[in-house]
């Protein structure tokens, strides 16, 4: 059950960074041949700006969608959420409360949105990264997040595709999909 | 350790995500791209590809006496043409193209046709590109537009003149203090016969004319001084009386001076025969009249946007009333033809002949077709109104191409001066009203903008079809300054801010937009620094300001590729917000 939440939870986080990702790259895109703006944190341009966000949600989105180990992703859902979010403490620091709607104002063109609805949608979806890999982090299964107990495996079959799934002792009799081929089987030891 | 493309493979709930999710923010981005305009950019490009008007040193016409060969300036893909056109073949020929470059003003320039019109000379820079550099004075063949002589200038400067003294020799003067006089040699060659010098230098020196052969004219304050090329010596020959400014003079065709005064009693033409034309010594009044009667000319006056033309083709004739509504910005009377510079309302600017014969005018050079291939090219509304302080106002409203019974849209709200530029079409094309009160000129009224403005705007916004919370106001150079002081008086009315060129830039904090469009060139005054520095404040509190920096271009469009970028930008911006 908790495997099965966390699992969504990691779909989701991934599909939502993707989302974002592209969006940052068509903003960068959609901005270009205008001067561009240097961020007035890193000092660097906006367009660059937004293409190493959108290239670190990328990795990061493939990595919740691909990747085995949860606490990876949960870890990585996190460092990037909690990054942003202090990114966004600093903004308003150090230009001032309205700093996001001049500055992240690409976004707001290129998808014909208002920069309160920008603000509020990436706010909203950071804050869920956040809370969701947190909880993914101190609730897997396990806590899988161990790296000790990583090494009391078994190998099983698939009995769809006959591919090959090492799984931790603890997680025989739960239910998971075959990374092979997606069908959904129930983790038994051999024999 | 299995492969990662396999595991990706293998991961089909999360390769459908990661496809949905691109999917959906790239189905967004493409549906939005889709509601835009067609061709909103291929219109702008078209737009600002013809030719207009940018600078006021463009525009010169100069016929030849009998109206049947002209040379006149335009502006090319590069920057400034000067071009030579004839009647008999009815084609343009292009001389020389002087390319835009950081500085606002242009070296080359039109000297004027040789008596006997074999010959007409221009001064062009040596180099083209760019940067500093010396002048040449080019001999064109006067019956086919060819390069007849080069002969280096040196020192030539804004403030010399020129005048063709005999079919071969002519003379220009330098630092108000010089007169160098240059002669055609039996082998064909161009030398410096003769260099003088004033002894005394005195104020600038205007409107170098040959008298004779062999001496020459020119204006200093309210003086005209003549030089003798034989004794080789300047006299004063005439002074216009205290308490009157001597404007302009001419020689007329008999050897006489025509002389135009303004005095506290009005204006008088003064007659003078100088010395050899007369039995003074120090020449003669012959008359003073309050009407120039002995000179063939074309008088222009403007009223409300109408230019009237009082021709005297013929000393003895009736004068010819001639109307032009547009604009007119340069005119020479040559033989029964008049020549201008201008543009019918609403169209843009062109080489127009008046035939005073036929009563007939029309235009030497390609103008904007009425149909355009991408998009509609928008005949204005026109209106007249009276503010408060019982001024009469002149405005023209753009109405969008496309509109849907009971939908509101947005309006772009300034000033022009009746010439026309190719970003009015592109509002009413991407969905826009467009208006602006018309003013005589580039400087006159120039301080009325923010009264004319906001006049215009209460009545535009009783428009039941103008969205009134989407109101923009749009400013060019110094009319930046009196948009600043109407935004921060009334901050809270405006949408965006659309501006050209600024001179002046609002107060970030006090200007409550949405956004902002800037576009200016790269090499006007500090623009970069100033203009990102101003990028960076408007950021901070929360408005968007699009800047557009033009390469090798300074604080004026001086040629078609700057102005068809600077219509794309603002089409761009207006199709993005």
């Amino acid at each position: 059950m908790q495997s099965a939440i966390i699992q969504r939870f990691t779909n989701s986080a991934g599909a939502l960074l993707i989302a974002l990702a592209t969006a940052m790259f068509i903003s960068s895109t959609a901005g270009s041949g205008w001067v561009s703006l240097h961020d007035p944190l890193l000092g660097v341009s906006m367009t660059v700006l937004f293409w190493i966000v959108g290239a670190t949600e990328l990795a990061v989105g493939l990595v919740c969608l691909f990747g085995k180990e949860i606490w990876l992703k949960a870890g990585l859902t996190v460092w990037l959420a909690a990054m942003f979010l202090v990114y966004q403490l600093g903004l308003v620091l150090a230009a001032g409360p309205r700093a996001f709607a001049g500055y992240w104002s690409n976004l707001q063109t290129a998808f014909h949105l208002s920069s309160a609805t920008v603000c509020g949608t990436l706010i909203a979806a950071f804050v869920y990264l956040l809370l969701g890999g947190a909880v993914s982090l101190f609730w897997s299964p396990g806590n899988e997040l161990s790296p000790d107990n990583a090494g009391d495996c078994v190998t099983v079959a698939c009995p769809d595709c006959g591919g090959h799934i090492a799984s931790p002792v603890h997680r025989m009799g739960q239910q998971i999909e075959c990374p092979h081929c997606g069908a959904a089987l129930t983790l038994r030891e051999p024999g | 350790m299995m492969n990662p493309l396999k595991q990706v493979a293998a991961n089909r709930t999360g390769l459908c995500l990661a496809i949905v999710a691109v999917l959906f923010v790239g189905g967004w981005r493409l549906s939005i791209i889709a509601c835009q305009p067609a061709h909103w950019l291929a219109f702008a490009t078209e737009l600002g590809s013809v030719a207009q008007k940018g600078v006021t040193q463009t525009g010169n016409v100069l016929p030849n006496k009998d109206g049947d060969r002209l040379i006149y300036e335009r502006e090319t893909e590069t920057g400034l043409g000067t071009f030579y056109w004839d009647a008999a073949t009815g084609r343009s020929k292009l001389l020389i193209e002087e390319h835009q470059t950081d500085k606002d003003d242009w070296r080359t320039r039109t000297l004027g046709w040789s008596p006997d019109e074999s010959m007409f000379a221009c001064v062009v820079p040596t180099n083209m590109d760019p940067g500093m550099g010396t002048e040449e004075i080019v001999l064109y063949n006067g019956n086919n537009g060819d390069v007849a002589a080069r002969i280096p200038a040196d020192g030539y400067g804004w403030y010399s003149q020129f005048a063709w003294l005999s079919p071969r020799s002519f003379a220009y003067s330098l630092q108000n203090q010089y007169l160098a006089v240059f002669e055609e040699q039996s082998t064909g060659a161009w030398i410096q016969s003769h260099f003088y010098e004033k002894s005394i230098a005195g104020p600038k020196w205007q409107g170098l004319k040959a008298l004779t052969p062999q001496s020459v004219v020119w204006q200093e304050g309210r003086a005209v001084w003549t030089f003798d090329f034989t004794s080789a010596t300047s006299t004063k020959l005439w002074k216009a009386e205290t308490n009157t400014t001597l404007e302009s003079f001419s020689v007329t065709e008999d050897g006489n001076l025509s002389l135009r005064c303004k005095g506290k009693q009005g204006r008088d033409w003064v007659l003078f025969a100088p010395p050899g034309k007369s039995a003074d010594p120090k020449g003669t009044v012959l008359s003073v009249t309050p009407d120039d009667k002995h000179i063939r000319r074309a008088d222009m006056h403007e009223l409300d946007g109408v230019y009237s033309f009082t021709i005297r083709t013929n000393l003895d004739a009736i004068p010819v009333l001639f109307s032009w509504e547009g604009k007119v910005e340069r005119w020479k009377l040559a033989g029964a033809t008049l020549f201008f510079s201008g543009n019918r309302p609403n169209e843009p600017s062109g080489v127009w002949l008046y035939d005073v014969a036929s009563d007939k005018a029309s235009c030497l050079t390609p103008t904007l077709k009425r149909n355009s291939r991408y998009g509609t090219i928008v005949t204005p509304l026109s209106a007249t109104t009276t503010n408060a302080l019982g001024k009469r106002l002149h405005y023209r409203v753009w109405e969008p191409v496309q509109m849907s019974p009971g939908a509101k849209y947005p309006l772009i709200l300034g000033e022009s001066h009746n010439v026309w530029s190719s970003f009015e079409q592109v509002p009413p094309n991407e969905g826009y009203y467009f208006a602006t009160v018309d003013r005589p000129s580039w400087n006159e009224g120039i301080g009325d903008w923010e009264g004319d403005v906001l006049c215009v705007y209460e009545i535009l916004v009783r428009n039941p079809r103008i969205d009134t919370n989407r109101v923009s106001l749009l400013a060019i150079s110094q009319e930046t300054a009196y948009l600043s002081e109407v935004v921060a008086e009334r901050p809270d009315r405006w949408k965006s801010l659309i501006l050209f060129n600024p001179a002046a830039l609002p107060d970030p904090p006090n200007a409550h937009v949405s956004s902002m469009f800037i576009v200016d060139g790269k090499a006007d005054g500090r623009a970069i620094e100033r203009l990102t520095k101003y990028q960076d404040e408007a950021a901070r509190v929360g408005i968007p300001v699009r800047l557009a920096l033009i390469g090798n271009a300074g604080h004026i469009a001086k040629s078609m590729a700057t102005e068809r970028e600077q219509t794309r930008r603002l089409a761009r911006f207006l199709v993005e917000n």
